[in-house]
């Protein structure tokens, strides 16, 4: 497989306080890398360490194949674009001067195709309005036109949705999402807003206190959420009685709600219970989501 | 990093600080030039030369460069769009010595800006130069690189404090600390080597004592050591252009040149290691 990044036993210390810790982690080509971990886990030092924001203490990384190390890793940057945190723009330029100046920064002979960027990120229509007086979204949505400015194929994103809007995160993925399947663009996204990023990703990495936890696929990790019937009886002793002598796995929730992680002919299941003198009630497929998944990997609670 | 020069310059254009500070200190020049010329005309029977105006705002100019290096540079961290530049694959040590290119270029505007209106003003007010051409040149040479290094010393702190306000203020307490103690060596060296022991002030006028060393005066070696930082700090050629004392101007340029390598490589070597966040 093509990796675009890969990490290797990557680390960053500040001070006393270890913000990465071994990291390893591989980024697909053309693949919307979901990188999830909780506030503190580390996902911003590694996107700062990337971009080349900061130096890592230890370990390394490779950018289309070039160490980091390398002095040709800047001319590996010059395929990536980013937005770190929060925009990267001029608050005292329009969206048009702010992109170009960036265009001046990447030494592009004209300002051909600021246009055409403008109306990919929704501000054909700003004209003289300065970039201090866009909302959140706008200021989302401009960060990223700058960080396509010089036509990248990588395209690095941190909490890109935070702060916005309903509105505003669909629009944010629907451009996500046309970046990556019209223009073959690679992104990496972080987020600890899990429900947003399984709408998006095509591969994940879950890092917690600095470490990669897992890397799996989307598809992987539809495979390993486990899909789940949840049911509701009047009586869940019966029901217990019931899944037992089918030989099914259950969690009973409380004297009248219980999961059944198994495919159930809800007929028999039926008929079952009756026999039991139960009633079944409501029946409701669910699956675990990479909410839960994240959760059962690294544990509620917070790094901060 | 001709790309980051021409980015730069793009946004020095539009920088509402810049124009201002260009536009305070040519004001300031012709202002100054006038109320030199209407003191003159009421107090002051020795003639005036153009060049009595002509450097005298100069020691403001390490102020103004101190606000406005700040405030340019300390955008791009404040609104984080020094990330832009290292993102897409510019070394520090472009993205340090186009903005230090920069800088140096506007500070010299502005020196330009000052010269040009007060010689311009201080020739339409009094007519006579003082100085022979060449002493002119040499005089405004020094200038420049006293400039050079006010600029240095501004990007240095803009580069390295990466809050526009700390900046600011860490900038201008700093020119501040180097104008009082350019003026505090200048008052030492100013001491007469012998002094009265006492001055009586009777009905028949003053009455000196005996002339006895002077205690405050600075000697021997530590003159030649507070001599030579006096020299050296760009403040110190300042105060010493405004009053147009020239003694020991001929080191000026070199000492310049020393200092404007020290405050460079003090700024950059710092800024090439610093994590951005």
């Amino acid at each position: 497989m093509d990796y675009i990044l890969t990490t290797n036993a990557l680390g960053k210390q500040y001070k006393h306080f270890k913000a990465l810790n071994g990291l390893t982690m591989h980024v697909p080509k053309g693949a919307i890398y979901g990188f999830v971990g909780k506030n503190g886990a580390g996902k911003t030092t590694l996107i700062r360490l990337i971009c080349g924001l900061q130096e890592p203490t230890e370990g390394g990384f490779t950018l289309y194949g070039m160490n980091n190390t390398d002095k040709n890793i800047v001319k590996a940057r010059r395929r990536m674009g980013a937005v770190v945190e929060t925009p990267s723009i001029y608050l005292d330029m329009t969206a048009e001067d702010n992109l170009k100046q960036q265009y001046r920064i990447l030494g592009l002979p004209d300002f051909t195709g600021i246009d055409e960027l403008l109306k990919m990120v929704g501000l054909e229509h700003t004209g003289k309005k300065k970039a201090k007086n866009f909302s959140l979204g706008m200021k989302q949505r401009l960060g990223i036109a700058i960080a396509l400015a010089g036509d990248p194929d990588f395209l690095v994103l941190d909490e890109p949705t935070n702060g916005l809007d309903p509105q505003g995160i669909i629009e944010m993925r629907d451009l996500i999402l046309k970046l990556n399947r019209e223009h073959q663009i690679t992104v990496l996204i972080s987020s600890h807003i899990l429900d947003e990023l399984s709408r998006l990703a095509t591969h994940y990495g879950i890092i917690d206190n600095g470490r990669m936890v897992k890397e799996l696929s989307a598809t992987e990790l539809e495979a390993a959420c486990r899909k789940c019937l949840h049911v509701e009886v009047t009586n869940t002793i019966a029901l217990a009685r019931v899944l037992d002598g089918m030989g099914l796995d259950y969690k009973i929730l409380s004297q009248t709600e219980a999961d059944i992680f198994a495919k159930v002919n809800i007929s028999q299941l039926t008929m079952a219970l009756a026999k039991e003198g139960c009633e079944l009630i409501a029946v409701q497929e669910r699956d675990e989501s990479l909410e839960s998944y994240f959760i059962s990997l690294v544990g509620g609670g917070s790094n901060d | 990093m001709t790309k980051l020069i021409s980015a730069n310059v793009s946004r020095l254009r539009k920088d509402i600080v810049f124009w201002l500070a260009m536009f305070g200190m040519t004001a300031g020049s012709v202002i100054f030039s006038y109320l030199n010329y209407q003191t003159s005309l009421r107090y002051i029977s020795d003639p005036i030369y153009v060049e009595d105006v002509l450097f005298n705002l100069f020691p403001m100019i390490a102020f103004v460069c101190a606000a406005f290096i700040s405030l340019h540079l300390g955008t791009e961290f404040d609104e984080n769009t020094i990330r832009n530049k290292l993102i897409v694959g510019h070394t520090r040590t472009e993205i340090f010595f186009a903005n230090y290119l920069t800088c140096m270029a506007a500070s010299l505007l502005l020196l330009f800006g000052i010269l040009i209106f007060s010689g311009v003003t201080g020739y339409y007010f009094f007519k006579v130069f003082m100085l022979e051409k060449t002493q002119l040149v040499f005089l405004i040479l020094c200038c420049i690189l006293c400039t050079m290094v006010f600029s240095a010393i501004c990007v240095g702190f803009a580069m390295n404090i990466h809050k526009k306000a700390i900046s600011v203020v860490a900038a201008g307490i700093f020119m501040l600390c180097i104008l009082y103690l350019a003026s505090y060596m200048e008052g030492a060296l100013l001491e007469a080597e012998m002094t009265y022991d006492s001055v009586t002030i009777t009905m028949d006028g003053v009455q000196y004592g005996d002339l006895v060393p002077n205690p405050a005066y600075v000697g021997g070696t530590a003159r030649k050591v507070m001599e030579f930082i006096y020299d050296m700090l760009p403040t110190g050629q300042a105060i010493q252009m405004n009053n147009m004392s020239f003694e020991r101007c001929l080191r000026w340029p070199w000492l310049s040149a020393v200092t404007l390598t020290i405050a460079t490589v003090l700024g950059y070597l710092p800024f090439r290691r610093r994590d951005i966040k």
